[in-house]
């Protein structure tokens, strides 16, 4: 699955990314880029760190980006998006992670860093988030569902959307890093970076990627799929980091569930190529996932590992 | 409820409307009425779901903390954003959430699904619990996880959390649970569809029971997509290897049509491999891990046959009718 890297070669992959990262980060999210997009599939390399330190796991994989200062330029605004959905173990993205991230984004030189959310006070409270943000200095903006608060944002080219609705409170931040807990998912089975990018989508819009005929009809069984896909070509976040710790594999994605403790963190640019590598923690591949699939078909990323450069380490 | 809205017609004079509307108030009380029996003797609604609920100081040490959330119909969503569908696949109705507070300050988390019947809360239950697990409030009827607790009894389901599995969360998951079956009325039998599937050699824990595709999906996630427009399906493991699942359509001809899209996935190459179509009515193949699938449509119902040895599959092929 994955190939040893030479350290001469990692190093000189690094230096490429680095540079491609910090392209990319002038506009870390955008509306839909063509060809030549440099934060599309800026890089093909994905760090996994496993150890029991789920905070210094996070650490080191950036580390082995190169760095946050490349994907968190000095006086940035970072928007950290992690997952809330639920308190039950292995549902939500962990605290550990979540503070480490904020420290780097902070000593990397951000301005300021905050986490946007529909999700009600008590869901941030519960997953002790809420306190993380509150010790390290970070931000929470709470952001009522009115559509008035969301953006209408035109997808060029989308086969099952021709809009998406992010939050309006993007807009006035500089940078946005994913931070997904990957785990199983009733409707696609998986869910990872691609899928969490709907906490920026207003409810309203999340409602529409759910379609009434798919007990009897392909197309809007996989409209859920489509649309994800849809809305990741627009919003195109710097970087993603995977808490791949401690999570379920059954009833997904609110739980409980039975728990799989891979003590991973995994991050990288490349949401396809990321995904493709957590499902595989739990037996899956990028092939029995139609999210994975459309995303490589619709050059988000590279879904064959074996094309992928998967760095890897240990605490 | 649906709502009884009385618009008086040009004919109608003043006299007949007010005997109208006095008949249609009369009308509206009456139908009050039998639905409010009807939710007592159900134990339906959101009374029914407080009666369910554990009541403070019932289980020692345990307290309510906070106020009983409730979340009905579509509103679910707001609840479960993202994983709502699986219940609504299902036929979700009303949960209530309520949180509990033990002796050193640990947390369960009580949730009571009351679903549309039996049938949805048994499914329901059986995709929620997952693979290993011990049994508990008799056979079929509850599974205790390593941190969290699924039972079911007539329309309700109850799933209660705990934050870790220390004994003190396990002793309270399992005492709330018993004081929540006490509290819960109907009965626990399993959706009849199940007994289309043959009770000899099968793997009880294993049982399952769908309405969709996303429950489906849980136990056959390869052909989930190429089946659609089923009513109802089970599905089991069996000692003999072999896994069985069942699904009804609407009539022979949609079964047909649902057979048919199959076969031409099994044939697909991409997807799997050693593909063999029998006759009009026997298709298989093998999927990416090696395991023999073979596909059959008998009547209304169509028949998936997974794993298992050619012996066991030839048995069963052979026995294979229309249940009466």
């Amino acid at each position: 699955m994955s190939r040893t890297i030479k350290r001469r070669e990692f190093f000189k992959d690094s230096a490429k990314i680095g540079l491609a990262f910090a392209a990319g980060c002038a506009v870390p999210f955008r509306l839909a880029g063509g060809p030549g997009d440099p934060a599309a599939g800026a890089s093909d390399m994905i760090a996994v760190v496993t150890g029991d330190d789920f905070g210094a796991c996070a650490v080191k994989a950036v580390d082995l980006l190169g760095g946050m200062k490349f994907f968190v330029p000095n006086g940035s605004k970072v928007v950290l998006l992690p997952n809330v959905q639920s308190s039950h173990p292995g549902t939500f993205t962990k605290p550990e992670v979540l503070r480490a991230v904020v420290r780097m984004c902070k000593e990397a030189g951000a301005s300021e860093v905050n986490c946007l959310s529909v999700q009600p006070q008590k869901a941030w409270d519960d997953t002790g988030l809420a306190r993380v943000l509150q010790e390290e200095g970070a931000g929470l903006k709470l952001i009522a569902k009115d559509e008035a608060n969301f953006e209408a944002v035109p997808i060029p080219g989308g086969k099952a959307l021709k809009e998406a609705r992010i939050l309006k409170e993007l807009y006035a931040h500089s940078v946005l890093i994913n931070m997904p807990i990957t785990k199983d998912h009733a409707g696609n089975r998986f869910t990872g970076t691609m899928k969490n990018l709907m906490g920026l989508n207003s409810p309203a819009s999340n409602r529409t990627f759910h379609r009434p005929n798919w007990k009897t009809d392909p197309a809007d069984l996989e409209h859920l799929d489509q649309s994800i896909i849809d809305l990741n070509t627009v919003v195109k976040p710097a970087l993603n980091i995977v808490d791949a710790a401690e999570f379920i594999v059954s009833n997904g994605p609110f739980g409980p569930g039975e728990l799989l403790k891979p003590r991973k963190v995994v991050a990288g640019a490349d949401r396809v190529a990321i995904d493709a590598f957590c499902c595989t923690l739990w037996g899956l591949t990028g092939q029995d996932v139609v999210m994975i699939k459309r995303g490589a078909e619709q050059g988000l990323g590279t879904m064959d590992l074996a094309k992928v450069k998967i760095v890897e380490a240990a605490l | 409820m649906r709502s009884i809205r009385v618009k008086p017609g040009p004919e109608l004079s003043d006299v007949s409307l007010k005997l109208f509307g006095r008949l249609g108030l009369a009308l509206l009380g009456l139908v009050m009425a039998v639905c409010f029996i009807s939710s007592c003797r159900t134990g339906g609604g959101v009374a029914g779901l407080l009666k369910i609920l554990p009541a403070e100081g019932e289980v020692a040490g345990w307290r309510m903390k906070g106020d009983p959330q409730v979340f009905a119909g579509q509103d679910l969503f707001t609840y479960i954003d993202g994983g709502a569908d699986i219940y609504l696949e299902y036929g979700f109705r009303t949960v209530l959430v309520q949180d509990y507070q033990g002796p050193s300050g640990k947390t369960i988390s009580a949730e009571i699904f009351e679903m549309e019947n039996p049938g949805a809360a048994f499914g329901m239950y059986a995709f929620k619990k997952g693979s290993k697990g011990r049994e508990v409030g008799g056979e079929g009827r509850g599974q205790m996880g390593d941190y969290y607790l699924n039972i079911w009894k007539g329309r309700f389901l109850v799933t209660l959390t705990g934050f870790d599995s220390d004994s003190e969360t396990l002793i309270g998951l399992e005492a709330l649970a018993r004081a929540a079956e006490a509290r819960t009325g109907g009965s626990g039998d399993n959706p009849r569809f199940l007994k289309t599937l043959p009770a000899e050699f099968v793997i009880k824990p294993s049982l399952s029971y769908f309405r969709g595709p996303l429950g489906l999906n849980s136990v056959l996630p390869a052909l989930s997509r190429d089946v659609l427009g089923f009513e109802e399906g089970a599905a089991a493991d069996y000692d003999t290897g072999m896994s069985l699942i069942v699904l009804h359509y609407p009539g022979p001809g949609a079964c047909r049509t649902a057979f048919e899209k199959l076969r031409t996935a099994l044939s697909d190459p991409a997807r799997f491999y050693e593909f063999q179509k029998v006759g009009e009515d026997l298709a298989a193949a093998s999927d990416a891990k090696g395991r023999t699938i073979y596909a059959t449509p008998r009547g209304d119902l169509l028949w998936i046959i997974r794993g298992g040895s050619r012996v066991a599959v030839r048995s069963f092929l052979s026995t294979l009718r229309r249940p009466q």
